[in-house]
């Protein structure tokens, strides 16, 4: 391992133990622990998008789905914590492999249809099964509950656990980048039909890395129950699934550390302007239009290709 | 026998109504493969419109047809300044549609407020009419007459015009229709004007069955996907049967199981997704 | 009798009113190199396609010594021992040479699920492709990006990627397109070095290399065999003129 790997990973370690010391309030540690959750989500969502070179507009099934698991099994079921989030993940999980399955029958837009679609599936199971999901009014969860001794009802320590599994899912996404899956799948990204006449399995590849975003959103949506103690139809809305889209596009997709540079701005600045307007979807829209005009290849390679430039 | 016979007209209605949401959609998505998404916004902003103009005591037909108008004009101006510039970036089109349907959503609750907007059906067509001895709300027959002929008119445009010719043939070889000199830059303009002229009537034909309300475009635009899906992408009379299909799930989905009515709708998606990935009319893309 | 090491029997298929394959029959023996020549349209390359499983026939069968495989999707054929490049070149533009050879590999010997480790630091891989790159004339360029090398680099490494897969069926779609005279000389001698066991069918538009490489020929036209026959067979036969010159 080289020294701009391990200085790398070194500046990441920092940055994120710097947070608590430099914003000890709780409010601010709170959003901080929010843009670390959907910095997982937006990296799931970079499996699809960036590596697999699929645009899906349904990912949000994989933060809601494992996040109503959670509220329901502690609150209506009584489960104990481990066992709660163990079956909320498989769940999840599981739901990707059916939903993958349904999906990539198309390709392309096909595909981002479907996703979409299944999406509201989702979202109207979740809004009209009242009996269930409590319909619009959610399912609230009394407390965030200990996990494996673990006390998580401080902001501190709450942010500490995000930070770690965030550290988790980087390293993994690391791996997976380079290694030979990794590999195979950006080959079925860019040269789908010479991937299969290499002798690849482009649908099993494709359905793998689907299943891999929907295990690393559900994580997400764990966390997110456990963040906002409170699981709504929103989490498994269209904008909450074009947030993540956003998240990973303005930050620069099929990059490591686009998504998550991409989700800490889109959290601050929601929650920056929901603090003092209400026109968050206005704003919202225009961020779309002027990243997909001004940005199209995201920040990271952006200001990488730009550094690289001053530098030669 | 009353259930029966009533909820079928009603879904013929309801099938009626999906057909002049999804034309337009479907319209657009299979002639300039753009996935318009902010369709559902356009349906809705034609609803706002209607209501308005309806509130001044417009009449009926004319409000539904200044709103399409109206809308239609819109359409173009997306097309023009923010699409045309991502030609064959599906992913731009696909963000830049989302961005101006949240911007119509937010500006609609801006403009008209969260409380639903009723429109009211012309007076003439209130009535309700009496078939076999049932009565029938007689403008849920006039929203279906409305579809068929929209139907017969957009298939005479497309094959026995000039115009539809030609947009056919840019659609099939760009190159080639600049070649014999069609201004391909203007036939684009056309079918988004078509395109989103449709969203916007049918937003106000639909409307006293709907009303205008936060949150009708989020209720629509998966509802176009799932027509556009089940008939076959880009395919007009499978738009017409996949709307056909799904108002008739809707209706006896709602009447019989209340809670599933909206997962129900997508379920015949799922099955002919599995069986038949290219829809029932579809052809094969890429 | 030895077993065809490609058999196509009574090949047909239609794409809506047009017949893109019509009975298409034709036998190629173990070792042998086969010339597939027409003019443009007469559906080599389609036929290259349906060989390669990218669509199913609607009528008529495809054997690969002896084994059907009609039926079967292309990953299957290709672990059977088919292999094949392209016309028009389809490569990973972005990463380097070694790594469009080791995609190749990774198809063939499997190992493509693994998600540990980084792929750079398998040296078995990297040694066979740099062996498969050398075969070819490229071993100095292995670390370079393909969209740095030059288009004769580029369909050397096509072959490369074929040969490197130990093909026991090897379609070569027009090698010899767009390169220079002493580039073609180069890809001439490496085709003339692949070992007898493998067995060639070839797509190529240039003659002078691509007749004094076939043991036997078979000219297509509007889908369908017109004649098979040796070089001298062919060129003598009036019917290659009257295709060629439209008489």
């Amino acid at each position: 391992m080289n020294m701009r790997v391990i200085g790398g990973w070194l500046l990441v370690v920092l940055a994120l133990a710097a947070v608590p010391v430099a914003l000890p309030s709780a409010f601010y540690l709170g959003i901080a622990t929010h843009a670390l959750i959907f910095a997982i989500f937006a990296l799931s969502l970079n499996i699809l998008i960036g590596h697999a070179g699929m645009s899906s507009l349904g990912h949000a099934v994989y933060l809601g789905v494992p996040a109503y698991a959670v509220a329901w099994l502690t609150v209506q079921a009584g489960w104990q914590p481990v066992p709660t989030v163990i079956v909320a993940l498989l769940m999840g999980t599981a739901l990707s492999a059916l939903f993958g399955i349904l999906a990539l029958r198309a390709s392309g837009l096909g595909f981002l249809m479907i996703t979409l679609a299944l999406g509201q599936v989702m979202w109207g199971a979740a809004y009209r099964w009242v009996g269930l999901t409590g319909g619009d009014n959610g399912i609230r969860l009394p407390a965030r509950p200990a996990l494996l001794g673990f006390d998580l009802s401080s902001a501190l320590s709450f942010y500490v656990l995000v930070s770690i599994v965030l550290l988790i899912a980087l390293c993994s996404l690391w791996q997976f980048d380079r290694s030979a899956f990794g590999a195979c799948l950006r080959g079925t990204r860019d040269q789908p039909r010479r991937m299969s006449m290499l002798g690849h399995n482009v649908w099993l590849i494709r359905w793998a890395a689907f299943i891999t975003a929907g295990f690393w959103g559900s994580v997400a949506g764990v966390l997110y129950c456990f963040d906002y103690q409170f699981v709504s139809p929103q989490a498994l809305s269209l904008p909450q699934s074009a947030e993540a889209l956003l998240m990973v596009v303005l930050g620069g997709a099929g990059t490591l550390a686009g998504p998550v540079v991409g989700a800490i701005i889109i959290t601050v600045i929601k929650t920056v302007v929901s603090s003092y307007v209400d026109r968050w979807y206005s704003l919202l829209g225009l961020t779309f239009i002027v990243v997909v005009s001004v940005m199209p290849r995201g920040l990271v390679p952006g200001i990488a290709s730009w550094l690289r430039g001053k530098r030669a | 026998m009353q259930f029966w016979i009533v909820q079928s007209l009603n879904s013929l209605a309801m099938g009626g109504l999906l057909f002049l949401l999804s034309a337009g959609f479907s319209l657009i998505f299979g002639l300039l493969r753009i996935p318009n998404l902010a369709h559902g916004g356009l349906f809705m902003l034609g609803a706002y419109l209607g209501a308005t103009l309806l509130g001044g005591q417009m009449n009926f037909w004319l409000a539904a047809l200044l709103s399409g108008v109206a809308v239609g004009l819109l359409g173009v101006v997306l097309e023009a300044v923010l699409l045309r510039r991502l030609a064959g970036n599906e992913q731009g089109q696909v963000l830049v549609t989302l961005g101006v349907s949240f911007i119509i959503a937010d500006l609609c609750l801006m403009a008209f407020g969260g409380d639903p907007m009723p429109l009211g059906a012309p007076r003439s067509l209130r009535p309700p009419v009496f078939i076999g001895g049932f009565a029938f709300p007689g403008y849920r027959l006039v929203v279906l007459g409305c579809a068929l002929a929209v139907a017969v008119l957009l298939w005479l445009l497309l094959e026995r015009t000039r115009l539809g010719a030609m947009i056919r043939a840019g659609v099939d070889d760009r190159e080639m229709a600049r070649g014999v000199g069609i201004k391909v830059s203007r036939l684009f303009s056309a079918v988004f004007f078509l395109g989103a002229f449709l969203a916007g009537l049918g937003g106000v034909i639909g409307g006293p069955i709907l009303s205008a309300y936060p949150g009708l475009d989020a209720d629509m635009l998966p509802l176009a996907l799932v027509v556009v899906i089940l008939g076959g992408v880009g395919s007009l009379p499978g738009a017409l049967v996949g709307s056909f299909i799904i108002g008739a799930i809707y209706n006896f989905g709602s009447a019989l199981f209340p809670d599933f009515a909206y997962v129900v709708l997508f379920l015949p998606m799922v099955l002919v997704l599995v069986i038949k990935p290219t829809g029932l009319f579809g052809r094969v893309l890429r | 009798m030895t077993v065809p090491a490609l058999q196509i029997t009574g090949l047909a298929k239609r794409f809506g009113g047009l017949a893109a394959t019509r009975d298409v029959s034709i036998s190629v023996m173990p070792g042998e190199r086969r010339l597939l020549i027409g003019p443009n349209g007469a559906g080599k390359t389609t036929l290259f396609n349906q060989i390669a499983g990218d669509f199913f026939p609607d009528a008529g069968s495809v054997k690969l010594f002896g084994e059907d495989m009609t039926r079967l999707p292309t990953r299957t054929r290709v672990k059977m021992g088919l292999g094949r490049t392209y016309q028009v070149l389809t490569l990973f533009p972005r990463d380097t040479l070694r790594h469009n050879v080791v995609l190749a590999l990774l198809g063939t010997l499997g190992g493509g699920w693994s998600a540990l480790g980084a792929l750079t630091r398998r040296r078995d891989l990297a040694e066979r492709a740099d062996a498969a790159l050398a075969q070819v004339g490229l071993a100095d360029a292995a670390g370079r990006r393909v969209s740095d090398t030059s288009y004769g680099e580029r369909r050397r490494l096509e072959l490369a990627m074929a040969l490197a897969q130990n093909p026991r069926v090897l379609l070569l779609d027009e090698p010899l397109a767009g390169l220079s005279a002493a580039e073609r000389e180069t890809v001439r001698v490496l085709l003339e070095e692949i070992p007898r066991d493998v067995t060639i069918i070839l797509i190529e538009h240039d003659m002078d290399v691509a007749l004094a490489f076939a043991d036997r020929i078979t000219l297509l036209n509007f889908g369908q065999v017109v004649l098979e026959g040796t070089r001298a067979e062919v060129i003598a036969d009036p019917r290659t003129r009257e295709v060629y010159l439209g008489g």
